[in-house]
């Protein structure tokens, strides 16, 4: 009896989320509520988790209980602490958020709200929440060994360094993406740069609290230091509004670029507890909060998707990001769907907290499901805004020119009216001076973020705050990000050093902390300054080499698991990953091939470097540069960024050979669990 | 009169009993907001060391806070983006 309501309810949740479906790619009209979009990924998850996940949990990894994990076998009471479900997902899904599924699911709406959704959803069940679940469970049988360990464990040592170098590399263009996405944020925006900048002073006072005055009141500390942001936030309309302050803050791309770099020098030398520490918890706290407060603005306001469902920039001319729906949509959207980075977090400190094997279907699955949801809503935040105004926001000046009446008419043009008093309005709304060409994703949350939440608190009038809020709160935990990974990569790169000079190698040598903090930051800087400086926008093509470099860190992960489980001889569920896997190495090795030899030099780095030589041999310059040197510039950036885009494509075909190598020649399984009735 | 005490001894019972509930729920909110910055539960560490060294000495709050940092951003964390 309880069984067949299930069977109804089950089959009613499907019903109900194939209807969404249909609405949403059915529907001709001039909008579509997003209650549809809501609807349609609320069950997909839902059925995904129920039956998806427990199939993965029961056939796949025979979740047992009974074995005992890392937290009850090395509990240390710091490290290794067996911690509730509930607690624990919290800690997991705070790791897991980042800026990722803010931005590529916003770059994403240029071909309609349909594609996004779709691979958020159908990208996130049957992969991305696949990965997490997946790659948690293998680091928590293996003593919560990191993914660079197991991936030397069961592919051999020499995948392991492959993969070391695949992630240094990955982390230099991610930090570089980032930073990016804050500079066009920031830039000629004195609101928004001096909230920013306050950040600091704040920081470094409740370091100094938290480390003197009060030691250890770390909930006491942050609600002083959340009240100082506001106050900073509120102080930065004043500053916008003074001409002397104003001018003070008004900074141009290239200048934000220099102060980021400094900044991230800076803060990967300076102690932990004095300005990274207090810093990370402020800025963890206002990403969940602000999650959850945008989770509840749409719910209640609902807003209507002004978007067309497909947009004709699906055949790869869009100018937000160059390149067809396949393969290029996938790899624009990467963390809302799958991330890689999520591998390294499922193999970092949540497995040495799982009290029991079956929590881990919750946790990694679970908090991967939260992840997409969180993409959707950007997703939505940004097709709720009129077509023409995401496009003012998002094309590159070189394309829509520096004047509201150029902008109105090109975007007209494309089929998206607009007219050039609305674009100015809009601006003003958000206390801006324009809102053109501000691309890179944030902005263009930050309007829809404030369209909705002003339309619950505050009306009207509080939108320019609410803009600059969610300004604010991407800008905060970027910049953690950059602190936090230029420090990573200060560590891997003195690993590195180490090799050729124990003295550099030392972490304690001050010497080789400069010389290493250097090296790490010159390689992001050198990649965000190029960006800056780049007509299209930077973001243009740094955020499809990001998204290519982030996916074939997936694939590496997926390609790690179908090795093990192919090792532990599963049949038919050795699928699950291994569809995935295949997936994502046809698409990363597609849009890697691309931006390599494609006949369109706005896509491929190799054709517009030819392009870049013929002008160098005729005397022809071409933008932004402004002398011969400079086109010579211009070519460096074509050739370092297809050296890179070779390389990932090189780590990742390295990867699947030593995995298939590993199957073949027989690399035992290292789950040291051969008492196990289940192994891998 | 015997039925009036009753009532005031539930009313007090459930009274308490809600205190504690909600207590509970805000040592877990407490704890679900330490974690997410990394800090561990100070009282779990506390329980194990005095259950499996209790001859060693404990550290105190300040200093675990101190150890927790440095544990989670000594060598950097890796952020997802």
């Amino acid at each position: 009896m309880r069984n067949s309501i299930q069977v109804v309810l089950w089959a009613l949740v499907c019903a109900v989320g194939a209807a969404a479906f249909a609405v949403l790619a059915l529907r001709r009209g001039e909008s579509v509520s997003a209650v549809w979009l809501l609807v349609a990924a609320l069950t997909t998850y839902a059925v995904g988790y129920r039956f998806y996940s427990r199939y993965i949990a029961v056939d796949l990894l025979a979740l047992d209980d009974g074995r005992l994990t890392p937290a009850v076998r090395h509990a240390d009471g710091l490290d290794y602490v067996a911690t509730p479900t509930p607690i624990l997902f919290g800690h997991h899904f705070a790791a897991i958020a980042g800026a990722g599924p803010l931005v590529g699911p916003v770059l994403a709406a240029q071909m309609g709200y349909l594609p996004g959704t779709l691979w958020i959803l159908v990208g996130a069940v049957l992969a991305g929440c696949v990965q997490d679940f997946v790659i948690l469970v293998l680091s928590v049988r293996r003593d919560g060994r990191s993914l660079g360990q197991m991936i030397s464990d069961e592919l051999g040592r020499t995948a392991g360094i492959v993969a070391l170098i695949g992630v240094f590399a990955i982390m230099v263009i991610l930090l570089a993406v980032l930073a990016m996405v804050v500079v066009k944020a920031l830039a000629q925006s004195p609101w928004g740069t001096f909230a920013v900048a306050m950040t600091i002073p704040i920081a470094l006072f409740m370091g100094v609290y938290l480390r003197f005055i009060r030691p250890g009141r770390i909930g006491e500390v942050s609600i002083i230091g959340f009240v100082l942001l506001m106050l900073a936030l509120w102080g930065g309309a004043g500053v916008a509004a003074d001409p002397p302050w104003a001018e003070l803050f008004t900074l141009d791309g290239r200048t934000l670029a220099w102060l980021l770099m400094g900044y991230g020098f800076v803060a990967a030398v300076l102690p932990v507890w004095l300005l990274l520490a207090p810093r990370d918890y402020l800025s963890t706290f206002l990403k969940v909060g602000t999650i959850a407060l945008l989770a509840v603005g749409i719910v209640i306001v609902m807003p209507a998707l002004h978007m067309p469902a497909v947009t004709r920039f699906v055949d790869g001319s869009g100018p937000v990001f160059s390149g067809s729906l396949f393969p290029f949509l996938f790899i624009t959207i990467a963390c809302g769907a799958v991330s890689g980075f999520h591998a390294l977090i499922s193999s970092g400190t949540t497995p040495k907290m799982v009290d029991r094997e079956s929590a881990t279907r919750f946790i990694g699955y679970g908090a991967m499901v939260m992840e997409s949801f969180v993409a959707i809503m950007a997703l939505t935040a940004a097709c709720a805004l009129e077509p023409g105004l995401y496009f003012a926001l998002n094309s590159p000046s070189a394309l829509i020119g520096g004047t509201v009446d150029q902008a109105a008419q090109v975007i007209s043009d494309w089929g998206f009216t607009i007219t050039p008093d609305a674009l100015a309005a809009a601006a003003q709304d958000v206390g801006e001076k324009t809102i053109l060409s501000r691309t890179g994703g944030a902005p263009t949350l930050a309007v829809g973020m404030a369209r909705i939440l002003s339309h619950i608190l505050g009306g009207g009038g509080l939108m320019a705050f609410w803009y600059h809020f969610a300004i604010l709160f991407e800008a905060l935990f970027i910049l953690t990000t950059i602190d936090a990974g230029t420090r990573v990569a200060r560590f891997m790169t003195q690993d590195l050093l180490g090799l050729v000079s124990p003295r550099l190698g030392r972490t304690t040598s001050f010497a080789g902390n400069l010389l290493a903090t250097g090296i790490c930051v010159a390689g992001w800087g050198w990649f965000l300054y190029r960006g800056v400086i780049d007509p299209l926008g930077g973001i243009n093509t740094l955020w499809p080499l990001f998204g290519i470099a982030n996916q074939m860190l997936a694939a590496i992960a997926l390609t790690l698991a179908t090795v093990v489980f192919a090792k532990a001889g599963r049949g038919r569920s050795l699928l699950v990953t291994l569809v995935p896997s295949a997936w994502l190495l046809v698409c990363t090795l597609t849009a890697a091939a691309e931006k390599l030899f494609h006949s369109d030099p706005r896509i491929s780095f190799l054709a517009h470097a030819k392009l870049v030589k013929a002008a160098i041999a005729d005397g022809r310059l071409l933008a932004p540069a402004k002398d011969a040197a400079q086109m010579t510039q211009l070519l460096v950036n074509d050739i370092v960024n297809a050296g890179m885009c070779a390389l990932f494509a090189g780590v990742v075909i390295a990867m699947v050979i030593f995995g298939l190598r590993a199957v073949r020649i027989g690399i035992p399984l290292a789950d040291g669990g051969a008492t196990a009735t289940v192994r891998a | 009169m015997k039925r009036g005490s009753t009532l005031r001894r539930s009313l007090s019972e459930s009274v308490s009993r809600l205190g504690f509930e909600a207590a509970n729920g805000l040592r877990i909110l407490r704890r679900t907001a330490h974690l997410m910055c990394g800090v561990g539960d100070y009282d779990s560490y506390l329980e194990h060391q005095r259950g499996v060294h209790p001859e060693a000495p404990c550290l105190d709050y300040a200093a675990f806070i101190r150890q927790r940092q440095d544990a989670r951003y000594g060598r950097g964390s890796a952020r997802c983006c």
